[in-house]
């Protein structure tokens, strides 16, 4: 029997650049709407200092697909709906445009797209992940900041790559379940300027359970 | 792409069409909406996704900047629906930037130049008619009422083929144009992006240690990079290399620039400099390595020419620390600090080269310090360091060339010391706009460039072109330039053609072809076939004036035949586009590497003999291109080839030094004193000249311009997709300063200098030193035919005057002083 | 008068003319042509604004109107929602009306549960002014809805939602209000009298449904922190509302039953509950705000909310009006108190939707709100001015709830005061 995937992204935010490839990568792919703020997928830029030494925190960023996800719970039509592989979407004819789910979402991840006159997000590139395996934003990143996969497939890329690194979400005190993982940069300087001292570092094996990661002893 | 209807589509039209009415007359021509519109029916408006299902993948290489990434470009019903990254191709290593994505935008522009036009109104009115290729072509030979042609300009001045300018921007197909303006058209005047971009890089580093060669980022433990911004003028495979190493990861970055750019971000040491003062900091380094002596001294006392001199001099000089920390703004100790880093990382330490570099008078002096310092570490030619790389080769494409008796040598060749083959823009421009010439130049000829906002000071951009009798302008895209020309060629983007195959040297060298996608739209062709039509109008007439005017030609004739002269000798000008760029491509490569590997080159758009045993796919971000035993990190020609079985530099980087090279140079060594300068009166070393450098006096400001990731220089600036990532460029001024003038985010600034002014949205931000100004390269175009640039931000060049440094006649770009008032 | 008897409910003469020429209709219909302006321009800009994607370009590289689009969306402002300010005035409104409103209903329920004689005889005019108010919030949600997809609501319910369980509930309690104001119109006093008091109770359970729903939809989410949580919204909802409905009350009471014998003692009615209910919202206030989020308690109380707050919204509802009330029991000074807490009661509401939106959600990583342009100020906190079209809208939404309040008063005399 086939696995049920659940597909989950991680960022190692340390490499990006702030270029943008991603973004124009993501409306080429998807027909995203012109115009809109921030739309599917976007760079969050924070500046600050240590000590008087300026630094800027670059955090690409998108749907969360959280486990829990707020948006789907309060949609009254199941317009907000999670697909197979765990991926949160919206079926735009469905959508009311009550907007509740974008009150609920607190990543605010989600826009109004005119064109579809419904509540439009990140789809992961569902469409496409069988024939590339991955989503346009990480296909496109010349510095290779995202590591799309397969929280279940324990031989994956993502899998093998969270194994190796701590990491941290975003909001987690929400108790959504994200499934953005901020990979913690090893450098202690580095990590010390991009995360702040509440927030939760994690490890794979810490935190696969909750992800209700098949235990692989078990098979 | 999906094709459906939406309910939306049959609600939008009358909203919006009557938004429209008012602009639709003035820019008709450039737009013409009935023609050509709709290759396909019904339009999608649905948010509608890429269909890769019904797509066909085409290999290809991106233009949008000067990079050539592979993408594969998805096609579906004849549209090109989406660009992916093509990973087979080292050099861009499975990635397409923001502008590479936008590539859409580009072959779909709704104000892409679409046929032949020719000018009725008044220069740089921007009134053209439409005309068929042939009617172009022969108001290129024969002019119109409003202007001369070829026929009666080449014989009034009797003959002399380099009365006809030109110029090209970088571009793969930029020896195609230069075959016939230059091989069968016969003039000299030729010029380049080169003397308003890396001459002086190039030439500095070539002149010193035999290349500007490549640095190995992917290697390298410790790189100073200087007023290069790899995070926003991408440059592969540097700044992937770079940018997954930095920030703790095994790259020490240390970024130097007067601005906190997004390549600061990432440095573990940010270095902030006056501008104009970065030989000083160079020279400081140089004079702490010496002094203390941790520079690596055998590999000083086996490979550099000239070395004793260059120490004297350095020491002599006193280029402290102390001394350049008052120069430069920089703590002497962090200057010292950067020297002995940088030498304990050596020879796997690089001061970055840079590209576009030339911003100050002592440009070409700094790169040479530059080069030295990184060769006083040992970090050429070697895996981490300054590399050479490898080129696999092509064959080559023969044309005969005719001789022109007539034909004299380049107008501006005394202007600067060394004046190359790609000549220096703003001396040849500035000859032409004063009337200066020694003997007139009445046409020009413009294919790939937009000189009106690319070269410094456009108001004497302004002035040549109206001088000129003659303007033929060859782009996709009606820029300023085309605004003034008299013949508008449109040719097609680099989606729709095939391009000269190309060979790309570095570690991991390879082939690319850039494959047409779809067929061109509208009338535009590619440039080979406007030669070949260009060629075949002009050939005969052309050969009659030469025939009135040459008197060796004329001597040679009396005892040939006409017409067998006239094809043997190169004469006939089109026999040059006789055969098809595919035909070409084919010719230059199956000779060496075979049927088998021509059609994976076809059909993957890139070809290496390694790819079939080296080449693999390690996850989703990673690819492996070469072996790491067979990849071309070292191979500058040794003394002693078996010494080399003995040192092996991967275990002890440091004992390069046993290893003598023979480089690239007239000594086979790395040049600290170039004897050849000190005759033609330039500084044989790298010396500060107090004098040279322009103080920035209170109140005013210097202007420095750059670049951001999302633009490509001005080819980008109508780009939709990329506008809607920054729809402006603002001015970043130092917060302080802002402050104390009361100029806060947004408000309107007119900045002046001694050549023009403009006006342009204010940001005020700590991330620049003071007294300095800066915005980014690429906007504030003027032609009306240009939709979403029109009018949109400011122009660098309409403000940086047009001084040229001594040795090349390179444009000087950062010393131009401005002042600025709220509006 | 003539009168007509339908199902034992007396219409008076039904004559065209005081429909179309009768001055508060007027005026009714003067608000609702602006709300048909504004309903124009929402539909313009929802349905027919030229919206681009990447895409069509490529399918019509001339198509002028793709241009004028595209520019537009390069350059200009798209769209109708900001996505950091998902809700917006239409949301105050709506929770101004509908709450205000069903707090008159509940209102005159519980007086009738406490035996107050005097409102059971205004009962008709009070609870026709409430329902009137829930359909003007109801007809201010639907220009916010996307309609054309509404039947969805039907087709596929998520049953556990704040959203979907609208749907259900103004099913139920429109009817139910509308049988409880026949029952009181009607002339068969004898029968509605055996019904009286399970339908009492009934009406005083629909309110507290009603309240529950309302509250479970407004703390469904987790991000928008101002608002307390549920079950304790439910409460302040009820509580707030009651003042706001009191208002609307007094100023009902002032315009149509002044000249009547028992106006007096009717405002000192209202007076008295109304110092009862600002007292209780005026501790709700103090206590709430140490317990919800900081950061959105901070940008409300100190940040640029804060001339909203502390003067439109402590002072109108809950300083003003208790110092005018709180000595005297001259009616006039009700009056003024109402019209007080009527004003105040809507920056309320408009503070709890602006406000639960204020605070950015861009601090992701608790180090600093993000900005995501190079060229742009980073917002330290959301606020988005509600459009014209918008405000039209509300202001017409006053002329649906006047207009059915007159359409009633001309149809069954509602004005009137009534034994039963």
């Amino acid at each position: 029997m086939e696995q049920v995937k659940n597909y989950a992204m991680a960022l190692d935010y340390q490499n990006c650049i702030n270029c943008k490839a991603c973004e124009v990568a993501c409306k080429e792919e998807n027909g995203v709407q012109l115009g809109a703020d921030k739309q599917r997928i976007w760079v969050g830029m924070v500046e600050g200092s240590i000590f008087g030494k300026p630094f800027v925190n670059l955090y690409p960023s998108q749907c969360n697909h959280c486990l829990n996800a707020p948006c789907v719970s309060v949609c009254p039509t199941n317009a907000s709906h999670v697909v197979d592989g765990g991926i949160v979407k919206v079926d735009s004819d469905k959508c009311i445009l009550c907007k509740g789910c974008m009150e609920a979402c607190p990543y605010d991840a989600r826009f109004i797209d005119d064109i579809t006159v419904a509540v439009d997000k990140c789809t992961f590139c569902d469409h496409r992940i069988d024939d590339y395996g991955t989503t346009a934003c990480q296909a496109t990143c010349p510095t290779k900041v995202r590591m799309f996969g397969d929280l279940n497939d324990a031989e994956g890329d993502l899998v093998k790559l969270l194994k190796t690194k701590k990491f941290f979400f975003q909001k987690e005190k929400e108790g959504t379940l994200p499934k953005l993982f901020y990979i913690l940069p090893d450098n202690e300087n580095y990590a010390r300027q991009s995360v702040s001292t509440d927030t939760l570092i994690h490890t794979w094996d810490e935190i696969a359970p909750l992800y209700g990661i098949i235990n692989e002893k078990r098979g | 792409m999906e094709i459906e209807i939406s309910r939306r589509k049959f609600l939008q039209g009358t909203v919006a069409m009557s938004v429209v009415g008012a602009a639709a007359l003035s820019t008709s021509l450039l737009s013409n909406n009935s023609e050509q519109s709709s290759n396909a029916g019904p339009t999608s408006l649905q948010n509608s996704k890429t269909d890769h299902n019904n797509s066909v993948g085409v290999a290809t290489l991106c233009e949008m900047c000067v990079n050539k990434c592979a993408l594969i470009a998805n096609v579906t019903n004849g549209i090109v629906s989406k660009l992916d990254p093509n990973p087979l191709f080292p050099k861009s290593q499975n990635m397409l930037c923001a502008r590479g994505n936008a590539g859409i935008q580009a072959l779909y522009d709704p104000d892409r130049l679409k046929y032949p036009m020719v000018r009725i109104g008044e220069k740089g009115e921007g009134k053209f008619k439409r005309v068929t290729w042939d009617e172009a072509y022969e108001a290129i030979l024969n002019g119109t009422d409003k202007f001369p042609g070829l026929a009666k300009i080449l014989d009034e001045e009797e003959d002399n083929r380099s009365c006809v300018g030109y110029c090209a921007g970088e571009g793969m197909a930029e020896h195609t144009y230069k075959a016939f303006m230059a091989n069968k058209f016969g003039s000299t005047n030729f010029i380049n992006h080169s003397s308003i971009c890396l001459q002086t890089a190039v030439s500095g580093y070539s002149l010193t240690i035999g290349g500007y060669g490549q640095a190995d980022l992917e290697n390298a433990k410790y790189v100073i990079m200087a007023g290069a911004n790899r995070a926003e003028a991408i440059v592969t495979p540097d700044t992937m290399n770079l940018f997954k190493k930095t920030r703790g990861r095994g790259t020490n970055l240390v970024v130097v620039d007067p601005r906190f750019t997004n390549t600061a971000i990432h440095a573990d040491t940010y270095v902030a400099i006056k501008p104009g003062t970065d030989l000083a900091f160079v020279l400081a380094l140089t004079y702490h390595a010496i002094k203390k002596e941790i520079y690596n001294r055998t590999y000083v006392s086996n490979n550099f020419a000239g070395f004793e001199e260059y120490k004297n001099h350095i020491l002599s000089n006193n280029y402290t620390p102390a001394w350049a920390s008052a120069i430069t703004g920089i703590p002497a100790l962090q200057i010292e600090k950067i020297a002995e880093d940088f030498m304990a990382y050596a020879p796997q330490s690089i001061y970055y080269q840079g590209r576009r570099t030339t911003w100050g008078k002592n440009d070409f002096q700094l790169r040479r310090a530059q080069a030295i310092f990184t060769a006083l570490g040992g970090g050429i030619d070697i895996k981490g360091g300054i590399i050479f790389g490898e080129q696999l080769p092509l064959g080559e494409h023969e044309i005969n060339t005719p001789m022109y008796a007539n034909a004299r040598g380049r107008i501006e060749k005394d202007e600067a010391k060394i004046v190359g083959a790609s000549g220096s823009w703003i001396a040849w421009r500035n000859m032409i706009a004063e009337e200066r010439t020694p003997y007139p130049i009445r046409s020009f000829f413009v294919y790939k460039q937009n000189p009106m906002l690319s070269v410094p000071n456009i108001a004497k951009t302004k002035t040549m072109l109206e001088k000129l009798d003659l303007v033929v302008v060859i782009d996709t895209m009606p820029s300023d330039t085309v605004m003034y020309a008299d013949v508008v060629l449109p040719e097609c983007t680099y989606l729709e053609r095939e391009d000269p195959i190309k060979s790309f040297a570095g570690a991991e060298p390879a082939i690319a072809l850039r494959n047409k996608v779809i067929n061109p739209m509208y009338e535009s062709k590619p440039v080979i076939e406007i030669m070949q039509g260009l060629a075949k109008k002009l050939s005969k007439p052309l050969w009659e004036i030469t025939k009135k005017h040459d008197e060796d030609v004329q001597e040679e004739l009396e005892d040939a035949d006409e017409e067998e002269y006239y094809k043997e000798s190169g004469f006939d000008l089109s026999d040059a586009f006789d055969h098809s760029q595919e035909e070409l491509n084919k010719h230059m490569f199956v000779p060496t590497y075979g049927e088998q590997a021509w059609e994976t080159l076809r059909k993957k758009g890139v070809f290496y003999p390694e790819m079939q045993n080296s080449f693999k796919k390690i996850d989703n971000n990673t690819y492996q291109y070469y072996d790491e035993n067979k990849k071309y990190y070292s191979v500058v020609k040794l003394q002693d080839e078996a010494k080399h079985e003995e040192v092996d530099t991967c275990v002890n980087p440091k004992d390069i030094a046993e290893l003598k090279r023979d480089f690239s140079t007239p000594s086979k060594k790395i040049e600290c004193y170039l004897e050849s300068m000190l005759q033609k009166g330039i500084d044989p070393m790298p010396t500060w000249h107090e004098e040279e450098y322009v103080k920035v006096p209170e109140g005013k400001f210097k202007f420095i311009t750059g670049r951001h990731a999302q633009f490509t220089q001005n080819a980008t600036q109508n780009n939709t997709m990329l506008l809607e990532l920054m729809n402006e460029n603002h001015v970043w001024i130092n917060d302080v300063e802002a402050q104390k003038l009361n100029i806060k985010f947004a408000d309107v600034l007119e900045i002046t200098s001694s050549v023009g002014k403009v006006k342009i949205k204010a940001y005020p931000t700590a991330r620049i030193v003071p007294q300095t100004i800066f915005y980014v390269h690429g906007f504030g175009a003027t032609s009306s035919g240009l939709t979403f640039a029109h009018m949109n931000g400011a122009s660098d060049n309409q403000i940086i005057e047009d001084a040229i440094e001594p040795v090349f006649g390179s444009a000087i770009m950062h010393d131009t002083l401005v002042s600025i008032k709220k509006v | 008068m003539q009168k007509t008897t339908i199902l034992g409910l007396e219409f008076n003469e039904l004559s065209i003319k005081p429909f179309l020429f009768d001055k508060v209709i007027l005026f009714a219909y003067a608000l609702i042509l602006l709300a048909f302006y504004g309903i124009y321009e929402i539909i313009n800009v929802r349905y027919f604004s030229g919206a681009v994607n990447a895409h069509m370009l490529a399918l019509e590289p001339t198509n002028e109107v793709f241009k004028e689009s595209l520019r537009t969306a390069v350059f200009g402002t798209v769209g109708e929602v900001h996505r950091e300010i998902p809700w917006t005035l239409f949301i105050a409104n709506y929770m101004y009306m509908i709450y205000t409103g069903s707090g008159i209903i509940f209102l005159v329920a519980l007086a009738e549960l406490f035996g107050i004689h005097l409102v059971a005889k205004t009962a008709a005019s009070f609870m026709v002014a409430g329902i009137a108010m829930v359909f003007a919030g109801l007809f201010t949600i639907a220009t916010d809805l996307n309609l054309l997809n509404m039947i969805w609501m039907f087709l596929d319910p998520n049953y556990n939602t704040g959203m979907w369980l609208m749907l259900p509930l103004y099913s139920i309690y429109i009817p139910f209000v509308l049988f409880e104001i026949y029952l009181i119109l009607t002339n068969k006093r004898e029968w509605a009298k055996k019904l009286a008091l399970p339908i009492l109770l009934l009406s005083i359970g629909v309110d507290l449904i009603e309240y529950y729903i309302q509250a479970k939809l407004f703390s469904m989410n987790t991000a928008r922190h101002l608002w307390t949580e549920f079950p304790a919204l439910m409460l302040y909802f009820i509580i707030s509302a009651f003042v706001s409905s009191l208002g609307v009350m007094g100023i009902l009471t002032f315009l149509v039953h002044r000249t009547k014998k028992e106006y007096e003692k009717l405002m000192g009615l209202i007076k008295v509950s109304m110092l009862l209910f600002i007292s209780l919202l005026g501790t709700y206030e103090i206590f709430a705000y140490l317990v919800v989020d900081k950061n959105a308690a901070f940008i409300i109380l100190f940040g640029p909310f804060k001339a909203a707050y502390f003067i439109g919204y402590i002072f109108l509802s809950l300083t003003v009006p208790f110092l005018l009330i709180v000595k005297t029991t001259k009616p006039i000074y009700t009056l003024f108190a109402s019209i007080s807490v009527v004003i105040g009661g809507y920056v309320g509401r408009y503070l709890f939707v602006y406000g639960g939106n204020a605070n950015p959600l861009s601090n992701r990583f608790g180090i600093g709100f993000e900005q995501y342009d190079i060229y742009e100020v980073v917002k330290t906190y959301n606020y988005v001015a509600p459009h014209l079209g918008e405000i039209f809208i509300v202001v017409g939404s006053l002329g649906v709830a006047i207009l059915i309040y007159k359409v009633f008063d001309i149809l069954f005399s509602i004005n009137e005061l009534r034994e039963h």
